[in-house]
This record gives C-alpha cells, sequence and structure tokens, in this order.
C-alpha cells in the first residue's frame, strides 16, 4: 500500500482552498483572520482615501463605534452647508485622496514640512485650494485662504494624532502633479477648478516601488506623531473614470489596482499593526455576482457597499463582542447614498 | 417744493427715518413726512409688508427717486446668539479689522447666509428701473448695538428672540451672545451686500453716516429704539442731517 505523500496543502484549513471556500461555503467575512479585531468600542476611527473610503462611516457610527471627526462645521453653519466632494464625509475636510503621494503630501503639509509652490489659484475674485478644488466655500483674499487652510491643515493634523486606527482606501495611481516641486494635485487641474497648464503640470502613473515607498512612509511618519496607530489600509474596487495612459481603460485600471493591492499586503507584512482588509476581493472576485456593479459596470451597487461593511463588522467589536460573521447592516438606503457620492475623478470626464 | 420727488419705503428700518405706520385696513398712499420741507414723501406701512405694498411702492416711483431701505435684521435674527462655541471670519475688503483666534468662517458663506434676507432685492431693483424716470437709492442700515447688558434687556421683550433662546435651550438670562465685534463684523457683510445689489442693478448705495456711530462703529447709544434691532426716530434726524443732500444727488 502506498503512502499519501505529506505537504503542506494536507493540513491547510478550509479557507485555504477554492474549492471549499470560494467555489462552496464563501463568506465575505472570512478573508480576514478572526485573530484580528479591526476596530474596539474604545477605538477612534479616522479614515481617508478615494471615494469609497467615505462608505464606511455611517455603517460605523450606526454600530457604534467612534467616527472621529475633527473639523466638522461650526454649530451656528451646519445646517447651511451643502458641500460636495467628500470635504464633510471624513475626519477632517480633507475630501477625497486618491494617491498615497497625495496622503504623505498633506501629513507633511500638516506639519509644516512640505509647503506647494502652487498653493492657490485665483479664479475671479475667490482663491481655489489645487488640493481641495471642489471645495464650495472659496476665500475671498489670500490673507484668508492661508488662514483658512491652517485651519483645516491643524485639525487634519489633530485628527491623524488623535486616532487609533486609520482606515486607508487606496484608489488611485494616475495623477496630475505640479512641475516644480512634484506636488500632487487630487484632480487634474481645469477639470474641477484652474486651468491645466502643459508647462506646469503634467501626468504621472505611480509604479508599485512608489507606491510602496509612500505607504512606507506615511505609515512611519504618522507615527511619529501617533506611534501607536493601526491602520486599516483598503483598496477600493471601482475601476478608474479614465486613464491618462492613452491605453484602454481597462487595462489601465488592472494596472492601477494591481500597484495599490501589492503596495497593501507590502505595508501588511512589513509593518505590525497594518491589516489588509480584502473589500476589493469582496467586491470584484469572480464569487461576487454581478449586482455588485451598476450598469455601467464601473459604479458599486449599496448591496456591494452593505457586504464589504457587513463583512468589516464582523471584525469589529460592536456591542461588546466581536460577531465573527458577516451581518445585516444598515438599510440600503443609506448606501445608496454613499454610492452616488461625487468623486473629483469622475469630473474628468465631463 | 422744487426739485425731485423722493419716496421713502422699505422694510423695518425706514421706520427710523420716518416712515409712519398705519392701520392694517388702510388704503396705500403716499405722505409727506417732516424732512427737507416736504420733499421727501413715505409710503405707510399697513401692518407687514406684502406684495400689495411693494406694488404700490413701484406705482408711486414714477419720476421719483425712490429710497429703499432693505431687511439689515438678517446677520442678528440668525447670529446674535452664539450657538455652542465662538466663530469669526475675515473681510476681503477690510483688512484692518482683526481675526479672533476661534473656528475661522469663511466669508463666502458668511455672504451666502446672510444674502438669502437679499433674494427678493434683485427682482424688485430690476421692477423699479422698469418705470419711467424712477431712480432708486438703496439705504445702508443701522448697525449693531455694541452694550450686551442693556441688550440683554431689550432682546427679553422679544417674542422671537426669546423662542429663538428657547429653541437653543437657554434662557435669555444666561445665553451667550455672538461676540459683539463678529456682529459688527456681521452687519459691515450686510452693508457689503447691499451695496454689490445696488451696483448691479445700475442704483446707487448710501451707507449710514458716521455720525450714527460710536468710537467702536456700535449704534450710538441715543440712537437706540427700545428692542433689539431697530433704531429711533433721533437716528432719522442725525441720518438726514448728513446725508439728504447725498441722497439728492445720488
Amino acid at each position: 500500500m502506498t503512502e499519501v505523500a505529506k505537504h503542506p496543502y494536507k493540513t491547510a484549513p478550509d479557507r485555504s482552498f477554492w474549492s471549499r471556500a470560494v467555489a462552496q461555503s464563501y463568506n465575505s467575512a472570512d478573508l480576514t483572520s478572526f485573530e484580528t479585531v479591526l476596530i474596539t468600542k474604545n477605538d477612534k476611527v479616522v479614515s481617508a482615501g478615494s471615494c469609497f473610503a467615505s462608505n464606511l462611516v455611517p455603517y460605523l457610527e450606526r454600530s457604534g463605534l467612534t467616527y472621529h471627526r475633527t473639523e466638522t462645521m461650526h454649530p451656528a453653519f451646519s445646517d447651511h452647508v451643502d458641500e460636495t466632494f467628500g470635504y464633510a464625509e471624513f475626519s477632517a475636510s480633507y475630501g477625497n485622496i486618491y494617491t498615497v503621494r497625495q496622503l504623505l503630501q498633506l501629513l507633511r503639509r500638516c506639519r509644516g514640512q512640505f509647503t506647494p509652490e502652487e498653493s492657490f489659484w485665483i479664479d475671479k475674485h475667490s482663491y481655489v485650494d489645487p488640493f481641495r478644488p471642489g471645495l464650495k466655500y472659496r476665500a475671498r483674499s489670500e490673507r484668508e485662504f492661508h488662514a483658512l487652510t491652517r485651519q483645516h491643515l491643524d485639525r487634519t493634523f489633530s485628527a491623524f494624532k488623535e486616532a487609533t486606527v486609520f482606515v486607508l482606501t487606496l484608489g488611485l495611481t494616475e495623477s496630475w502633479v505640479s512641475n516644480a516641486d512634484g506636488a500632487v494635485f487630487p484632480a487634474c487641474p481645469g477639470t474641477i477648478a484652474g486651468q491645466f497648464d502643459a508647462n506646469r503640470h503634467k501626468f504621472h502613473n505611480f509604479t508599485v516601488g512608489e507606491v510602496e515607498l509612500d505607504l512606507a512612509t506615511f505609515i512611519s511618519e504618522v507615527r511619529q506623531i501617533n506611534p501607536d496607530l493601526r491602520f486599516i489600509v483598503t483598496v477600493s474596487p471601482v475601476p478608474l473614470v479614465a486613464t491618462a495612459t492613452g491605453g484602454h481603460v481597462l487595462p489601465a485600471s488592472t494596472y492601477s489596482k494591481s500597484v495599490l493591492r501589492v503596495a497593501a499586503e507590502s505595508a501588511a507584512h512589513r509593518f505590525t499593526g497594518v491589516t489588509y482588509f480584502p473589500a476589493y476581493e469582496i467586491v470584484t472576485g469572480p464569487q461576487a455576482p454581478d449586482s455588485f456593479f451598476k450598469d455601467d459596470k464601473r459604479d458599486v451597487t449599496p448591496e456591494a457597499v452593505d457586504t464589504v461593511m457587513a463583512a468589516m463588522l464582523a471584525h469589529c467589536e460592536i456591542h461588546g463582542q466581536v460577531a465573527r460573521k458577516a451581518r445585516a447592516t444598515a438599510p440600503v438606503r443609506i448606501s445608496e447614498v454613499l454610492v452616488d457620492a461625487e468623486c473629483e475623478e469622475v469630473m474628468a470626464e465631463r | 417744493m422744487t426739485g425731485r420727488r423722493l419716496l421713502l419705503a422699505g422694510h423695518s428700518h425706514s421706520t427710523a427715518l420716518g416712515v409712519p405706520n398705519t392701520s392694517p385696513d388702510a388704503p396705500f398712499g403716499a405722505v409727506p413726512i417732516d424732512i427737507a420741507g416736504g420733499r421727501v414723501i413715505a409710503l405707510p406701512v399697513p401692518g407687514s409688508r406684502t406684495p400689495a405694498y411693494w406694488d404700490a411702492v413701484v406705482e408711486q416711483s414714477v419720476d421719483t427717486t425712490v429710497l429703499l431701505v432693505w431687511n439689515g435684521n438678517q446677520h442678528l435674527a440668525k447670529f446674535l446668539f452664539e450657538a455652542g462655541k465662538p466663530f469669526d471670519f475675515y473681510i476681503a475688503n477690510r483688512p484692518d479689522i482683526a481675526v479672533q483666534p476661534v473656528d475661522l468662517i469663511p466669508e463666502s458663506l458668511i455672504r451666502e447666509i446672510l444674502d438669502r434676507g437679499n433674494a427678493l432685492l434683485q427682482p424688485f431693483l430690476k421692477r423699479l428701473q422698469g418705470v419711467p424716470g424712477c431712480k432708486t437709492v438703496l439705504l445702508g442700515t443701522p448697525p449693531p448695538k455694541g452694550d450686551d447688558g442693556v441688550l440683554r434687556q431689550l432682546v427679553s421683550k422679544e417674542v422671537y428672540f426669546v423662542e429663538m433662546a428657547e429653541r437653543m435651550g437657554f434662557d435669555l438670562n444666561t445665553i451667550t451672545f455672538t461676540d459683539r465685534l463678529v456682529r459688527r463684523k456681521l452687519w459691515l457683510v450686510v452693508q457689503d451686500l447691499l451695496a454689490e445689489a445696488a451696483d448691479a442693478a445700475g442704483s446707487a448705495f448710501m451707507p449710514v453716516p458716521e455720525a450714527v456711530m460710536d468710537d467702536e462703529g456700535f449704534l450710538k447709544k441715543e440712537l437706540w429704539r427700545e428692542d433689539a434691532t431697530h433704531a429711533n426716530p433721533e437716528y432719522g434726524r442725525v441720518f438726514w442731517d448728513s446725508m439728504l443732500s447725498k441722497v439728492i444727488a445720488a
């Protein structure tokens, strides 16, 4: 009788096998190790990233977890503000942050380590923040612009310093940067505000090496001000609106997501307290139903967001317990609002 | 009487300038007021300013200079009481005014909120522009009252502010007022907005005279009416003494 050879797969758990973990018995919550509690009831969560990053906020808050906000509208004005582009959605009003370089740049601006040469654009009689170009209430003088920007950066710094968990959703590798000093814009100048100038602005598609380094640098530098900060890193499942590479948008999107996915994995391996959460796989994997994307095959549906958040919340301490299985989340109407949130990126198509 | 007819009309601050109130069922009709030897006429207000009142202003404005008072209380209606914490803001055209180290609000947001009180001003100015021989002079509105102690006593007599304080969960003895310097800045923005509205409609704007203000730019105490926001008839006298010749020349 021949003895069956022993090999590592023999003792691997069911989740290691496609046939047992995806083809059958698939549960999105199983994609993350249950040894990890992502967010506890005492945590203060901040988030940043692409449009998808703002999705988690109402889910966390409805689950009794603390989303830490350091830049909220003054109560005398809270019923008047009608901001777009996610400026009111995050811990501070930095809006959507699509590239890791942009996030690193924000941190360094908060710390006074970087001041962009193109720090504002003038549009008629208002001063436009190139790094928050869709901000509705613009400064009316240079003096006011600098004061408002400093206030914003100080509050962002507080968010980063006071948080215990940072949820970071990586969105894009393609970006537009300043020729002068490499400052990264969230959107191509001219799409939302400002004017595109080929002499001053250039396209850059970050490589995997650059994104890995930027992410590692961001984690290291933010831990200089907040040493115990834990990270949950995700990759947005939403494909590119458009590519500036000149190629087809589909492979360009795959490139972008692949780079981000590798960088996320690298950071999770390199640093303690950094966990990759597979939102990307939950929404785009072959197990995902067609109903996770709208008819345009780009925008995710409320059902997809619900599923991602159910999987995440299964690893969070809610009402004193970690569920360890995906559970029903907030009503769909919340996520309908979220998935329709405006992104600067979309403006590239208009 | 010689010279061009002057018609004084508008919202409640026009009362201090001489516009009389009348009974709610009285018909609209212009009456001379005791300014410039009867050269200034006014349209008495029967209760609130209904669309019929504004129609009457238009009807009376042929070959007339309309001296129009428009709102002027929106900054206090919204911001007299401090909502939780202080705020301040820059005014682009007043770089000389300091800003306190509290929550900084974009001036563009302040302007948007205060300009809502002027939503119907532009259409009305356009209407007057279409009246044969009509010129319009938009008048500035009184500066805010700067003595918080006295102001608190006056405010406690006004249902609007009593209810506003209640909605905010306070009573009038303890509620914090928005910093008086910020209240004055809000008023300055209201004046800017009026001036811009006038300019956009091809009308003139006549700011309030320095003579009605104290050293800090607040309404002189002797010109206060016994309420939170308005000036008294003496304010009207000071206003006309300072401004009549300019209004005529406008």
